[in-house]
């Protein structure tokens, strides 16, 4: 008995401050999604109005915009981000001096996004360093993120700095806890290099390619920070992807019902997502 | 024998090119603190300095002390009270299976809540309150993430220490108060040092909580930097005062890279 209570004891702190920091707003903002929560208007009282915000969503074109924006980030996002990473991965598990190396590749996954933001608005910039590398190849001056056909890839190329690193470090961690005689073993039984890491490395890394994927998904599913800094969701709505429109919303427009009623669309569409996703990868 | 040393030398050449473009753009940042805003922006550019100046360090010495001073207090108290109150928590967790099966699942989907959801909450909440623009507000709002982050990495590690002591302590007449401090404290120490740094990372690094619940007062370090969006950019001064914002990344990645999977995958891989 003296035991329950103790344990009672010990997480009730944490507990309290759970239910404050956590319970309160998830609880609170359903219940503002289903208000007519307009800050602009001049009354004090909020009229529940049921579910209209979730419908006023499936009709908003913007809405719907955002939503496959926010889906063509994610893809492109990890076309890009995860060959890069096992590429690199699987170079630095043969690499000798690799722990030189790795904190330099660190410090991109710790950086503040905002600033990795930032640091690409410099190097984007139409007479930046990019577009001189590119110059060297015969290319035009591209304004990366002032054009709508571009404004979103260069995005998703700063989101690629910024987490390749991610991805590259998780599968490095995988790869090295693979015991050596598995890969010795085929490696004697005369099977080439590629076969091995088709057909040893890639099926024990299984887990932590599942693992890695799913974090960048749902990270990039929810991506703010680089957006406002380097577009602000433009030019013109190219760039406004859902977590950005519901911001404008919600503190632009002072619409909080309809602002937390997209938030919540975007919860229920994550939890769909990463519920099938660990039925397909048979992760726990 | 050639063909292997050859192997080497192209394996040097593509780690030293992937070095090259991660680190670029902080040495650019560095470069661009330093050199005179008409040397920076030419065409073509050029990658060693030709000129330095401290003069957009000393502008942002003056502007951006009192974000970095609103930082550190936020960083701070979101870090201390996430692992005083986490620690305690995550042995109840860990030792008497208080929360069951479904607390993983919970301390994950949090962590991926789009971040328009607690803000619409946390602004309204506050407002109500009077704590728009405070510290208070935003160290709240962050512990929405770090709490639970924290419960659940010292319980991924306590459950990996063995019950011999505790139990010997324990029946020589110890209370579980003094076994957790004498005993579980002390081996628990390099966790917690993790812990407080990536709960510290991260409240410094977040920013759509910051900027929706700041205004003229407690705005965090990257508010500040993205206050300076669009034309009016200052990229000297701004850069300088990003390159301050880097230096708990820096720290992490250099002293704590052992822990650092562990750390951003919430347990899920282990280093």
């Amino acid at each position: 008995m003296r035991e329950r209570r103790t344990a009672y004891m010990f997480v009730l702190p944490a507990l309290i401050l759970l239910i404050a920091a956590v319970i309160f707003p998830m609880v609170f903002s359903i219940n503002v999604a289903l208000r007519k929560y307009d800050l602009r208007l001049p009354t004090e009282d909020y009229p529940f109005i049921g579910i209209d915000n979730f419908l006023r969503a499936a009709r908003d074109k913007y809405f719907l915009n955002s939503l496959l924006i926010t889906l063509q980030f994610v893809v492109m996002g990890i076309a890009l981000q995860f060959p890069i990473g096992l590429g690199v991965a699987v170079l630095l598990s043969r690499f000798r001096w690799r722990r030189y190396v790795l904190p330099a590749i660190a410090i991109p996954v710790l950086t503040p996004p905002i600033v990795a933001g930032y640091m690409g608005i410099i190097l984007f910039h139409p007479d930046g360093v990019v577009n001189y590398f590119l110059s060297l190849f015969g290319a035009s001056k591209i304004p990366w993120y002032s054009r709508p056909d571009t404004a979103l890839i260069t995005c998703v190329l700063i989101d690629t700095w910024q987490w390749y690193p991610f991805i590259t470090l998780i599968l490095l961690a995988g790869i090295l806890s693979i015991p050596p005689e598995y890969i010795e073993a085929a490696r004697i039984d005369g099977a080439s290099e590629r076969s091995i890491f088709r057909h040893v490395i890639l099926p024990m890394l299984r887990g932590v390619i599942a693992v890695a994927l799913i974090f960048r998904m749902l990270e990039m599913l929810r991506v703010f920070d680089v957006i406002y800094i380097v577009t602000y969701g433009g030019p013109g709505t190219a760039t406004q992807v859902t977590n950005f429109y519901g911001y404008l919303v919600g503190f632009h427009y002072w619409d909080l019902g309809y602002a937390a009623a997209m938030g919540w669309i975007l919860v229920i569409i994550l939890s769909i997502l990463v519920t099938y996703y660990m039925r397909a990868f048979r992760v726990s | 024998m050639r063909r292997t040393s050859l192997m080497e030398v192209a394996k040097i050449i593509l780690v030293a090119i992937i070095l090259l473009i991660t680190l670029f753009p902080i040495y650019w940042m560095i470069i661009t603190s330093l050199e005179p805003w008409e040397l920076v922006l030419v065409w073509p550019p050029a990658f060693l300095p030709r000129q330095l100046t401290i003069e957009y360090w000393e502008w942002a010495g003056s502007r951006f002390l009192l974000p970095l001073r609103n930082s550190l207090i936020i960083a701070g108290s979101t870090t201390a009270i996430s692992v005083a109150l986490g620690f305690p928590a995550a042995y109840s967790f860990s030792r008497f299976r208080i929360g069951g099966t479904t607390l993983p699942f919970w301390v994950l989907s949090l962590r991926f809540l789009p971040g328009i959801v607690p803000c619409v909450a946390f602004y309204i909440l506050f407002r109500f309150l009077g704590l728009l623009d405070t510290h208070l507000a935003v160290i709240i709002a962050h512990l929405l993430i770090t709490l639970p982050f924290s419960v659940w990495m010292f319980k991924v590690f306590l459950d990996a220490v063995p019950r011999d002591l505790e139990e010997a302590a324990l029946v020589d007449g110890c209370t579980y108060s003094q076994v957790l401090i004498r005993i579980i404290l002390p081996i628990a120490l390099p966790s917690i040092a993790v812990v407080a740094l990536f709960s510290f990372t991260w409240s410094w690094n977040e920013f759509m909580m910051a900027l929706i619940l700041t205004k003229s007062q407690a705005y965090t370090l990257p508010v500040m930097i993205a206050g300076f969006r669009g034309a009016g950019m200052i990229w000297g001064g701004v850069s300088a005062g990003a390159l301050l914002s880097l230096i708990p990344a820096i720290i992490l990645a250099i002293f704590f890279q052992r822990y650092l999977v562990a750390g951003l995958t919430m347990g899920a891989v282990k280093g």
